[in-house]
């Protein structure tokens, strides 16, 4: 009698936690009610995270520690001299900037927007399977925002999807639900990349066959959809193949970022320099379009 | 309500501190050849204390674990905590089966219950995300197979030292 009563209390109180999980899944996959829950969940488990991650850190540090000397001399004198490359072409850069914004100004076209960064440093730590999601030791107390477009030294990483106090999640440019807006650099020709599922691979779907694509182009992000600002690689296009009777080319391209590689990666915000006011940030995506557009005009002109 | 008399509040503090370890060994990274058969840690142990402690831990505790893991790992809210609460809800059920049957028998009929734990999870994870389910997806499977002896043996042995019953 006793078990037969433990039994059905049982069933009930599974029926119940299933009952809310179900309510709680729909909250959660259609509205951010429960992000504040999240937030607070996320903050006291914040040690296990740390304690995760140790291991790798610890091996880092070791293989740091037992680096030679010379090997180190040697990778300070190439330090050194990417520095004072990098330094005499900034020197350049700003330069070409004063003349881009004065010839901006010309063709009454608005400011390019200027990217704040943030450095950020990933956690150690293994969210997924296929390591598509990577988190970063950086959250709402840095000002992290959802959206925000993620870089490293060569190229685009990925995008914020998911902030918390202390940290936040990113999701790479690969993961298969994925795609981003690019153009060639070559033509400017405009089309989307999308994740495949492979920390190499991605894919350039929907190009007609006649398309004016080949092998070794550069992706650079697009700016439309005012995610990713313009101008940054994205990928290189590794394999172009036409099928007959098919009616997109099959495009694959190679992510120049080094996506499982990089330690260190950069949040860029759209926060705006002082000179630019309030309306004009408002309508960034679409001053991005029509920058985009007038850069087309032109290639085509010159073919 | 005798059995609860049996064991003290000790239990809570072993239980949470299996858990940590679990989530832990979840979160760490290993190396990749490695990373597709490492096991559910999580519902191993998760496993283990319905099995041994099913009138402390069952459904509504599966579901808090499955809370936290969803926290971790940035997942939607109530995936994992209903594949959790069904993975206790079954092993309650059967806990009685479950501990007289030989060794060889228990891996079997464990593994079983956490590959249905896994399949619920994926497909609601399906339903959410639109993920796919994968071949890969039931890798750890077997990395569960060959852990569970070792996670069986080494919290008895822990809950022997902390006298629970």
């Amino acid at each position: 009698m006793a078990n037969q009563f433990r039994k059905n209390n049982l069933s009930v109180k599974f029926a119940v936690v299933v009952f809310v999980s179900l309510l709680l899944m729909a909250i959660d996959a259609n509205t951010s009610w429960l992000s504040g829950v999240r937030n607070v969940l996320s903050v006291g488990l914040r040690p296990i995270q740390t304690l995760a991650s140790m291991p790798s850190v610890l091996g880092g540090n070791v293989s740091e520690f037992l680096t030679a000397e010379p090997d180190v001399k040697i990778a300070y004198e190439n330090l050194r001299n990417e520095y004072f490359k990098l330094k005499s072409e900034t020197l350049l850069l700003r330069t070409l900037q004063e003349e881009n914004a004065g010839l901006r100004a010309l063709l009454d076209a608005t400011e390019r927007l200027e990217e704040k960064v943030t450095l950020a440093e990933l956690m150690q730590v293994n969210l997924d399977r296929d390591k598509h999601r990577v988190s970063v030791g950086r959250g709402i107390n840095s000002g992290v925002y959802v959206g925000q477009a993620v870089i490293d030294d060569q190229g685009v990483i990925g995008q914020v999807t998911e902030v918390m106090p202390l940290s936040s999640v990113i999701v790479l440019i690969t993961d298969p639900s994925h795609a981003l807006p690019v153009q060639v650099e070559r033509n400017g020709l405009r089309t989307i990349v999308r994740g495949t599922g492979s920390l190499s691979t991605l894919v350039v779907p929907y190009l007609n066959q006649n398309s004016d694509i080949k092998k070794g182009d550069i992706l650079l992000s697009s700016g439309l959809g005012g995610r990713f600002p313009n101008g940054y690689p994205v990928a290189e296009v590794s394999d172009v193949r036409i099928i007959e009777d098919q009616a997109y080319m099959e495009v694959s391209a190679q992510p120049v970022a080094k996506l499982d590689r990089s330690n260190h990666v950069l949040l860029l915000s759209r926060e705006k320099t002082a000179s630019v006011s309030d309306k004009e940030r408002d309508s960034d995506a679409s001053s991005s379009l029509i920058e985009l557009e007038s850069v087309d005009d032109g290639e085509t002109d010159e073919q | 309500m005798n059995s609860k008399s049996r064991s003290p509040r000790r239990i809570y503090f072993l239980f949470a501190f299996t858990c940590f370890v679990a989530f832990t060994l979840m979160l760490v990274q290993v190396p990749d050849w490695l990373a597709s058969f490492w096991p559910d840690w999580m519902a191993l142990i998760l496993v283990y204390w319905a099995l041994y402690t099913p009138s402390r831990v069952g459904p509504i505790t599966g579901f808090v674990v499955g809370t936290m893991l969803e926290v971790l790992f940035a997942k939607t809210f109530g995936v994992l905590s209903l594949g959790m609460a069904a993975l206790a809800f079954m092993v309650n059920l059967s806990h009685l089966q479950l501990r007289v049957t030989s060794r060889w028998q228990q891996v079997f009929l464990v593994v079983l219950f956490v590959a249905i734990f896994k399949l619920v999870n994926l497909w609601l994870e399906g339903m959410v995300d639109g993920a796919k389910i994968t071949a890969s997806d039931w890798y750890s499977l077997l990395g569960n197979f060959l852990i569970w002896p070792f996670v069986n043996i080494a919290l008895d042995e822990l809950r022997r030292a902390f006298r629970i019953r």
